[in-house]
């Protein structure tokens, strides 16, 4: 979990929790579920063959072909540290927005599955608690807490922005 | 533009020299040439210098020094010349008078989509002008012509007015006056009547690339003056128009003497007609000098502009040599061009007129060819955006795809249904042709860039002082648009070259059996799936020996290395080589042709050079007949498919275990035909999974990168197949090794592989 944890030189706090509402896709990764908002989502995609592109971070799986449009693929296991394991009939690519220089980039995610959509409220929401970890996670956003569960909210734009950094980080 | 202070000074200082100049003329005229006119002169002349206006101050000087040494030639007209000469140059100062400037390009965003639009139509309308005026040129009757040049200039007017661009609308409307006279048959197109033409428009291209970078965010930018300009439009018009016994006789005296002379030695030819010039300009005069100056003032212009032109274009400056020789000779452009670039009726009395005239046919058919295309753009075409156009062709390749899915279903395979197939092996053919119908949208026929190169060839040949004819065949062979953009400066690199290194001087050429007019020829055509551009000449060719001999000292090769011909050739390209002996402003200062090289091979094409000594220079570009496709090899490591440009792929073996060696225990090397050839084990440099355990169990692709050629270590081939390139974006922009990817005949995505890359990265 550490490696994904920025440097600290990157002051991203996560935005205050009341700001969190409206749609949000829940999908699962390991034993967690995790929320992304639904405008950030484009398609949510089965699996398919995946393209490895060698000399890359091991998280980044590779690409593939969205209607004769390139787009890289993440896995977020690898991404959060959660161990690897066999892909399921669940198993799907989330294809999500990502706002760079001149436009947007769809940017695949791997996950375990899709479960449901849900609309939040801000009374849902909690802050992110405090893991005793210097600095704060900057991609998490806050808790949400619906029919007893807890549900990882998700600033899916700075979980793969920090990919470009650790790439960075990793070549220097 | 300077300050207004000094605008304001220079204003009044223009007017009391106008007022001292008319003086100095009236003198003239009631005493008759006298001691006295010197003395006026040079205090003119100071009072120049006083008032800031050097230009003026020199060139009073000048003449003043003509008139002192010129002794027995004709003082009164190099006297009256030098005068109106200098009138001209006052009114020039005072025409570019802070009140009358134009505004500055600024705060274009109000029309910002108007401008934009305005531009986009003002450069086709340009760059079919520049084609049509060289046809022109050829075949001055061409009324049809003259009207479609005539039309354009009038559309950037109306429309540069309507903008409010005044500096475009002014050149645009002499211009359009210019050829007015044209279409109504009062001048006759000549050679300094298409120069004005194409000066303007490349004036205004430069205007526009002003206003350009305005729209694109420049805080704002000063119109170009545009006062010379439109002083030599009018200067042409009128001596078109008046001048026509004039010329007739200039014409005479370039066809008796030897072509190459003029250039060679311009003085000598500006001398002989000093005299012509001087008596128009006492004609002119007599009418010009009895009324007051500000009325004659075309009238003088007519006589006087001639030096002008050459004095304030700088692309004339290959005079520099005779300063004091140009000053009296008012009418050096005139013959010049005439002699330079030759219509076919000049050249024809001169020596060699057998060879001479042997080019001569070649040319009307050309007229046909480029003037042709050159109009189907009007034909009902739509604009339509390249991104949208790209979008299409992804598209297009993704139906591609999941059609061949269809086609090799098994369910379908095994179906016996005779409706089903039919209509499948239909709907084959329906996405073949909508796929090659999309690939031709991108298409554009080389014609426009070939006729970029008549224009530059048209410029350079008169720069170097060299006569040269180009030649074109395959206009109309398309190439896609990426393609030709990217080519267009390569090729007029490889044209500059021919025609400054290539090409003999006319003496030269005359002293070595040739005639003295050389010709360049273009040709566009297909060969093998790959088009072909050739670019020869009939120069001096290449000296393998000067080559190496420079290659030596340059230490590109070690001496004594064992070079075939076509290797020498070769090292032409090399970065840093350039065997001329001077550095010319066009060419010369070696960094020509490595860029060359880098741009063809950036379009995956070759050079490929021919030459014979004394005979010429061919250079065949071949390229492939889009970028968006290429010609692949599939391979396989591990798991791992990836993509072989096969336009590096020289050869594909299994080799014996007795053929490897290895040095230093890590460099592995294969004994091919005696050649010695790095092997790079694809695997270990890519970091991925291999099924094999030495080179002999898999295979050998050899491919050539920079120039050299090594080896790629692969598990297996998987076949050949031609796959649409596309970018792997931003995430993976230094994965080092991949140039791109393809989308692979089953959907997937394949890795494109970068030989370079490869080669390169090989030891980490």
């Amino acid at each position: 979990m550490a490696t994904a944890i920025n440097t600290p030189s990157i002051k991203m706090f996560p935005s205050p929790a009341t700001e969190i509402s409206g749609k949000h896709l829940i999908f699962q990764l390991g034993s967690e579920e995790f929320a992304i908002n639904v405008m950030n989502v484009k398609e949510i995609m089965k699996m398919q063959a995946i393209t490895s592109v060698p000399q890359t971070p091991s998280f980044v799986q590779g690409v593939i072909n969205l209607r004769g449009k390139i787009v890289p693929v993440i896995n977020l296991r690898r991404k959060f540290g959660i161990e690897d394991r066999e892909d399921t009939d669940l198993t799907c690519i989330v294809v999500v927005r990502m706002q760079v220089d001149g436009g947007e980039q769809p940017v695949g995610i791997v996950v375990d599955g899709v479960v449901e959509v849900l609309t939040f409220n801000g009374e849902d929401i909690e802050d992110t608690p405090d893991f005793g970890l210097d600095g704060v996670m900057p991609y998490v956003r806050g808790m949400a807490k619906i029919k007893g569960r807890v549900k990882i909210v998700l600033d899916i734009e700075q979980v793969l922005r920090g990919n470009q950094l650790e790439r960075m980080v990793a070549r220097s | 533009m300077p300050s207004s202070v000094n605008d304001q000074s220079r204003a009044t200082a223009a007017e009391a020299l106008e007022e001292a100049l008319n003086q100095v003329s009236v003198r003239i005229m009631v005493e008759g040439i006298g001691a006295t006119v010197l003395a006026d002169l040079r205090s003119l002349g100071e009072q120049a210098r006083q008032g800031d206006c050097d230009k003026l101050a020199d060139r009073t000087a000048a003449l003043v020094d003509s008139l002192t040494n010129g002794t027995g030639k004709d003082i009164e007209g190099i006297l009256r010349t030098g005068i109106d000469e200098l009138r001209l140059m006052i009114s020039n100062e005072k025409a570019g008078l802070p009140a009358n400037a134009p505004p500055p390009y600024a705060s274009l965003g109000d029309d910002a989509e108007l401008i934009a639009d305005f531009l986009v139509e003002a450069r086709e309308h340009l760059s079919l002008i520049e084609g049509q005026l060289l046809t022109l040129e050829r075949d001055p009757g061409a009324m049809e012509i003259i009207h479609a040049v005539f039309r354009a200039f009038h559309t950037i007017k109306g429309l540069a007015g309507f903008l409010g661009f005044s500096v475009m609308q002014g050149v645009a409307h002499e211009v359009e006056t210019l050829l007015d006279l044209a279409r109504n048959e009062k001048i006759r197109i000549d050679t300094p009547i298409v120069d004005v033409v194409l000066a303007s428009a490349d004036f205004l291209l430069v205007e526009m690339a002003s206003i350009d970078r305005v729209l694109g965010g420049a805080e704002s930018a000063d119109p170009a003056d545009s006062g010379d300009l439109i002083a030599r439009i009018r200067l042409v018009a009128v001596t078109s128009q008046g001048g026509q016994p004039e010329v007739a006789p200039a014409k005479a005296v370039s066809v008796v003497e030897p072509p190459a002379q003029p250039v060679a030695a311009p003085a000598k030819a500006e001398v002989k007609e000093t005299k012509k010039a001087a008596s128009k300009g006492k004609a002119t005069k007599k009418k010009a000098s009895v009324s007051t100056p500000a009325q004659v003032e075309p009238a003088v212009v007519a006589a006087s502009e001639p030096p002008t032109p050459q004095a304030e274009e700088p692309e004339d400056d290959f005079f520099p040599a005779v300063p004091s020789a140009f000053i009296a000779a008012p009418e050096p452009v005139k013959p010049e061009p005439i002699v330079v670039t030759p219509p076919p009726q000049a050249i024809v009395p001169t020596a060699a007129p057998a060879e001479s005239r042997a080019a001569v046919p070649a040319k009307p058919t050309e007229v046909a060819r480029t003037s042709e295309p050159a109009k189907t753009p009007d034909s009902g075409s739509v604009r339509v955006e390249t991104a949208k156009l790209d979008y299409l062709m992804d598209m297009v390749g993704e139906m591609v795809i999941a059609q061949s899915l269809i086609r090799h279903s098994h369910v379908l395979l095994s179906s016996t249904d005779s409706r089903l197939i039919g209509d499948l092996s239909h709907l084959a053919r329906v996405t073949a042709e909508v796929q090659r119908a999309t690939m031709s949208m991108r298409m554009v026929p080389v014609a426009n860039l070939f006729q970029k190169i008549e224009r530059v060839i048209r410029d350079l040949s008169r720069k170097a002082g060299k006569q040269v004819v180009l030649q074109t065949s395959g206009t109309d062979t398309e190439v896609d648009k990426t393609v030709a953009e990217e080519l267009s400066d390569p090729l007029l690199h490889m044209v500059r070259n021919s025609v400054d290194h290539g090409i003999e001087t006319p003496e030269e050429r005359i002293a070595a059996g040739k005639p003295p007019v050389a010709i360049i020829k273009l040709a566009a055509y297909h060969q093998g799936g790959q088009i072909v551009i050739e670019i020869s000449d009939d120069g001096r060719g290449l000296n393998a020996e000067k080559i190496r001999r420079k290659a030596e000292e340059k230490e590109i090769i070690t001496p004594n290395v064992q070079l075939t011909e076509l290797e020498v050739y070769q090292l032409i390209f090399a970065p840093g080589f350039s065997t001329a002996e001077k550095i010319t402003d066009v060419s010369g200062r070696g960094v020509g042709m490595d860029v060359v090289r880098r741009n063809v091979e950036k379009l995956r094409g070759r050079i490929e050079t021919q030459s014979e000594l004394g005979k010429g220079t061919t250079f065949l570009l071949k390229l492939p007949l889009t970028l968006a496709i290429i010609d692949g090899l599939v391979v396989e490591v591990g798991n791992n498919h990836y993509i072989v440009p096969l336009s590096v792929v020289r050869e594909i073996f299994q080799p014996l275990a007795s053929t490897l060696f290895s040095v230093e225990g890590k460099e592995e090397m294969v004994l091919v035909r005696e050649q010695l050839l790095p092997i790079v084990r694809l695997n270990q440099r890519l970091g991925v999974k291999s099924r094999i355990e030495t080179p002999s169990q898999g295979l050998l692709v050899v491919v050539e990168s920079e120039n050299k050629l090594y080896c790629m270590l692969v598990d297996d081939l998987l076949g050949k197949q031609e796959v649409v390139i596309k970018s792997l974006g931003e995430t993976f922009q230094d994965a080092s090794g991949f140039s791109g990817c393809a989308v692979l005949g089953d959907g997937r995505v394949g890795l494109i592989l970068d030989t370079d890359g490869i080669y390169r990265g090989r030891r980490r």
